[in-house]
């Protein structure tokens, strides 16, 4: 089952690999910039599902308030909302899923090509799908001071992606709480971009340091690809504490630099 | 790693959170840190006439030819966490064995203790040492042969590759023969390392060469590559004299009796070349997955085992099937012959990691370790 996606990937970095003059770093970034344009399609569905739920946020609040204490009636009120709007609760959650095999599949693909242990290599004899890609097996391993089959010795790539990791925390996710009802959620929030990154930090400094290039890529392409979509909070970058808390209310979600100018864009378009 | 706000919670928990945790776990699963040592590679076993030594994860194990541990190195009480595979080498009274912690050891062959390590090694050693002309060859997982003095393990001469040497080198005459992922086969200077000669074989080579000496000249060498071609090389030139096409990659060495070649591929097929002409003499499909190391080749049988689970053993003369034993995990390693009656075959299973079966009829006589009542 996990081969369906596991070998086109791997016979996928193959392929590029002997494109780009069987340089393995340029390999691992143009299959995550790949990766990442045919997901595209599902980070864009994801974020306007997220922009319609920020647009329907003022209306929930009303309808919560109103039935606090009856659950049933809420869940009714809401999903009769959702269906005025025509807005899919799950249509958000549903492109993260099909995302996560995909993001496995290339993690493991570069694993696999890589091939640091005879075993490895076994078992990458069976996913090559296109013949004469054998020549380019395994992939070479060595790039500057590196051996991209085992950790960055002298922790420059676990570094990168320690910061790369938390500017992309930082930049895409709201640091303001949208009222003083989401102080657990927004608390929970701020923790996760500390322990992230530094959770991704220490997988560095035991996985291939091929994988922490992926990472670093990975990272930059997810900066890049929001701020394209105008999703980017430069300004949470000096945000700390509870001075981020301050933040007024009407702007709830991500991009709080942005989305005032959007619904003025809108509503004169209206 | 992105993020955006999960729409049906009343809380902002963000999906980002939730899709990282969730990622971060998975990685964390299929990266095998569950915990538990996770095999990286096949067991390496060596036999002499007083039995085996075997390398396989955190161990050097000796056994008599009842499969009867007489030594472990390092002891318990050392508490290493090195892992070996490697194929030891055996000397008279030295066991060389190198590790997955770039070191490679001399120890005694009778008690087990270390007589010296050398540390000289940039990466892992996944190849089996080598030994000949008063020195240890080694290849190194990443690149490059090391040589060291076989006394006292300090290092003579370092030769660097293209990539991994994942085999043991070949120790000729007069030259070392060292063969690489890089798609390399090298001739070098048993005493210098320079190179002698190089010649590509258009995809990694992970086998030691087997070698036919030459009656009055040069002799010759066979070896295969995963570009699913077997070569003859001239020994002193590397001239490729002949290639024989196969079905799949071809990974260890082949085995050479009388004249002809035995070797499997990684697609399951069995063949036995004449070495002079590359004529096939046979071929057939005998197992249903990967056929990887060089086969046992006695006067009258053939025992391979295969990635399918199984061990089989062949009329050497026709190819035909004498028996084959399901032994419940994947049979990577080299049969090993323990003595004109008795197969030693090693396992992934780490409950059989060794089984001794009798060549004839495919009978088990002994497993390591041992399963309790036998």
């Amino acid at each position: 089952m996990w081969d369906i996606i596991l070998n086109p990937f791997v016979t996928v970095l193959l392929l590029l690999y002997q494109l780009v003059g069987q340089n393995v770093v340029l390999a691992i970034i143009a299959f995550t910039v790949l990766v990442r344009l045919l997901t595209w399609p599902l980070t864009v569905q994801q974020q306007r599902s997220s922009k319609a739920m920020q647009t329907l946020q003022p209306e929930l609040k009303k309808i919560q308030e109103k039935y606090k204490g009856d659950r049933e009636k809420l869940a009714q009120a809401q999903m009769e909302l959702y269906r005025e709007h025509g807005f899919n609760p799950m249509g958000g959650c549903l492109p993260l899923l099909i995302q996560l095999p995909i993001l496995i599949g290339l993690y493991q693909a570069i694993i696999q090509a890589l091939a640091a242990t005879p075993l490895q290599l076994l078992d990458l004899s069976g996913r090559i799908l296109l013949p004469g890609l054998e020549r380019f097996v395994p992939m070479q391993n060595q790039f500057l001071w590196l051996n991209l089959a085992q950790p960055d010795p002298f922790y420059v790539l676990p570094i990168l992606v320690l910061i790369t990791t938390w500017l992309q925390q930082k930049l895409l996710m709201p640091s303001t709480p949208a009222s003083s009802d989401d102080n657990q959620a927004a608390a929970m929030t701020r923790s996760m971009n500390t322990v992230m990154p530094i959770m991704f930090f220490f997988f560095s400094l035991s996985f291939a340091s091929g994988l922490s290039i992926y990472f670093v890529v990975s990272n930059v392409i997810g900066i890049v690809q929001y701020a394209m979509m105008g999703k980017t909070d430069l300004r949470s970058l000096f945000r700390f504490g509870r001075a981020a808390q301050a933040q007024p209310a009407e702007n709830p979600g991500l991009g709080t630099n942005k989305p005032a100018t959007r619904k003025a864009r809108t509503s004169k378009a209206k | 790693m992105n993020a955006t706000i999960c729409p049906p919670a009343r809380r902002h928990v963000s999906r980002n959170v939730i899709f990282s945790a969730l990622l971060a776990a998975l990685l964390l699963l299929t990266a095998g840190c569950a915990g538990g040592p996770i095999a990286a590679s096949w067991a390496g076993v060596s036999a002499d006439a007083h039995g085996l030594v075997m390398a396989d994860l955190n161990r050097v194990v000796r056994l008599n030819a009842t499969g009867t541990e007489r030594w472990v190195f390092p002891p318990a009480s050392a508490q290493s966490q090195t892992q070996f595979y490697a194929p030891p080498a055996l000397t008279e009274d030295v066991v060389y064995a190198g590790g997955y912690d770039f070191k490679v050891y001399a120890i005694d062959r009778d008690n087990g203790t270390q007589i010296w390590v050398n540390a000289d090694a940039q990466d892992r050693i996944i190849a089996g040492p080598a030994v000949g002309h008063g020195k240890v060859f080694v290849g190194v997982s990443n690149r490059g042969v090391l040589a060291l003095n076989q006394q006292t393990g300090e290092r003579v001469w370092y030769f660097e590759t293209g990539h991994g040497v994942w085999a043991a080198p070949l120790v000729l005459e007069d030259a070392v023969i060292v063969t690489s992922l890089d798609h390399f086969i090298y001739a070098l200077d048993v005493d210098t390392g320079e190179e002698i000669w190089r010649q590509d074989l258009l995809g990694a080579v992970a086998g030691t060469p087997a070698y036919l000496p030459g009656e009055e000249g040069p002799g010759v060498l066979y070896v295969g590559s995963f570009a699913r071609k077997l070569f003859a090389l001239s020994a002193s030139t590397g001239e490729i004299l002949r290639t024989f096409d196969t079905r799949g990659w071809l990974w260890d060495g082949p085995a050479l009796l009388d004249g002809t070649l035995y070797f499997g591929d990684m697609s399951g097929y069995l063949y036995a070349l004449d070495a002079a002409t590359f004529d096939p003499l046979w071929q057939r499909q005998v197992a249903a997955d990967a056929l990887r190391a060089t086969p046992l080749v006695t006067p009258s049988h053939l025992v391979i085992g295969s990635r399918d689970d199984r061990v089989y053993t062949l009329d050497r003369e026709t190819g035909a099937q004498i028996w084959a034993q399901p032994v419940g995990a994947d049979v990577l390693s080299p049969p090993v012959l323990l003595d004109e009656d008795t197969v030693v075959v090693s396992t992934l299973n780490p409950q059989t990691v060794l089984i001794a079966f009798a060549i004839a009829d495919g009978r088990q006589e002994w497993t390591y370790p041992p399963v309790t009542g036998q």
